[in-house]
């Protein structure tokens, strides 16, 4: 039960839930202005193309109309950025998850179901469970942001292994050695992709390579170090392979590949710049009213020392 | 437990703990049964199927396409997207087999533009088609899978069929 315990809440830093909220909330920002904007014009779409989701069923969430995707919108916009900036990180934070989950499920309730939004809605939905967490919580470390942080590791890797098994569960075993590639390349060709298309040994090559490495990516669950940089860089080259010959990003499965790393470490990183900066300014000071700014440089270092 | 290990450590009581297991157990089950037997309407535990079919290698590569007569006489391909009439080609490819049985649902594709891109000439007739291409041979075939005659094409109404006919 306490292996379990650890694996599941491991003690990590508040620290990068913070850094993790500033990347996961600006990013519903790009999400919902940029990559999933369907819930917009799905507003003008007469109901009976509507077909409905379960989860909206439940949550008795109505057929988009002309306003009320506008005001959700607004709703998300607002709460992502108050949560972004760290204010109120439970009620923003809930509030923008329920709303993407409107969101997102209004795009997808239209027939076409797609599956990157996964562990996006599991982090929306578990980084408000922390509470207040700061940059510079570097050494306090809790279990509360352990779990947090675990849950989006977990969502991320369940898309990847259970891509895996619905090939085998929609293509069959002999997936890897079909057309399905191809199929897409024809359909969205970009950059090097038809030349990749003509080309049936080399994607049925690239076919094994991700059924394999979609099987194993649980294995980043215990991955450390160097071991888990190098799947990491491996992830995000096959994301960004799939976006050259596509156009197919996945940016909202790669944005919560950022909870794999330390990223409680950029506050040093932050600091570190500053420093410098303070100290190229003692060398050349302003002229002017003398502005005593060692008051506050020693703090901040303090701080991030003896949290 | 292993949980206090220093000064700055915040461990969870019980309870807490308790709730955080539950949850991460019921979201791993779900998900894992929405792969392994549920459908889209599962969603968000709707199986990672994209691209998960499989084509065979001599096979036919198939791509929905929609057609119009428009009020002005001219035949045009209808702009399937988010940006322009608002629907996405793979959410009518989604709803093609109850468009082939309801043919009317094409009626609020013709409310749909009109709506979205009042500008442009109004749809009198509207095709549903599918090209089917070889992928040996590169050949293609045309298939006409439903045909709709708009009902008042300057100022069509939706259809009003159920959400839930198939």
């Amino acid at each position: 039960m306490n292996a379990l315990r650890s694996f599941l809440a491991p003690t990590l830093p508040l620290a990068r839930v913070a850094w993790l909220r500033r990347i996961i909330y600006p990013f519903v920002w790009l999400d919902v202005l940029w990559i999933v904007t369907d819930p917009i014009p799905h507003g003008d779409v007469p109901p009976s193309l509507y077909r409905g989701l379960a989860v909206r069923s439940l949550l008795g969430m109505p057929a988009p109309s002309h306003t009320y995707v506008r005001v959700l919108l607004v709703v998300i916009l607002v709460s992502s950025a108050v949560a972004a900036f760290g204010k109120l990180p439970r009620l923003a934070g809930f509030v923008c998850a329920v709303g993407m989950l409107d969101w997102v499920s209004n795009a997808f309730a239209y027939s076409k179901v797609d599956h990157d939004h996964f562990a996006l809605m599991v982090a929306l939905f578990v980084l408000p469970t922390v509470g207040r967490a700061s940059t510079r919580d570097v050494d306090v470390r809790s279990e509360a942001a352990g779990w947090a942080i675990r849950m989006v590791q977990i969502g991320a890797v369940s898309i990847y292994a259970l891509s895996a098994w619905a090939k085998m569960r929609f293509g069959g075993w002999g997936w890897a050695n079909g057309a399905t590639l191809i199929w897409a390349l024809t359909r969205r060709p970009n950059g090097i992709g038809p030349w990749v298309g003509s080309h049936p040994a080399l994607t049925h090559a690239l076919q094994w390579t991700v059924l394999i490495a979609e099987f194993c990516a649980p294995i980043l669950l215990w991955l450390k170090g160097r071991a888990l940089y190098a799947a990491l860089l491996f992830w995000a080259g096959f994301h960004l392979s799939t976006y050259v010959m596509l156009k197919i990003h996945f940016l909202p499965l790669v944005v919560c590949l950022f909870a794999f790393l330390p990223l409680e470490r950029l506050g040093s990183v932050r600091d570190r710049v500053r420093g410098r900066s303070a100290r190229l300014e003692r060398r050349d000071p302003p002229r002017g009213p003398v502005v005593d700014d060692r008051a506050a440089l020693p703090a901040a270092g303090h701080q991030t020392g003896a949290s | 437990m292993g949980a206090m290990t220093g000064a700055g450590s915040r461990s969870l009581p019980w309870y807490a703990v308790g709730w955080r297991l539950v949850v991460t157990f019921a979201v791993v089950v779900t998900v894992a049964l929405g792969t392994l037997v549920g459908n889209d309407g599962w969603w968000p535990f709707a199986p990672m199927s994209q691209y998960a079919f499989s084509v065979k290698n001599d096979g036919v590569i198939n791509s929905l396409t929609m057609d119009a007569l428009t009020v002005d006489g001219e035949v045009v391909r209808v702009p399937l997207s988010k940006e322009k009439i608002g629907i996405e080609r793979s959410e009518i490819e989604g709803q093609a087999p109850r468009i082939v049985n309801n043919p009317g649902l094409l009626q609020d594709v013709a409310v749909l533009h009109r709506r979205r891109l009042p500008d442009e000439a109004a749809y009198r007739t509207i095709w549903l088609r599918n090209t089917q291409r070889d992928i040996r041979t590169r050949s293609e075939t045309v298939l006409t899978l439903a045909t709709w005659n708009v009902v008042d094409p300057l100022d069509p109404q939706p259809s009003g069929i159920p959400q839930d006919a198939r």
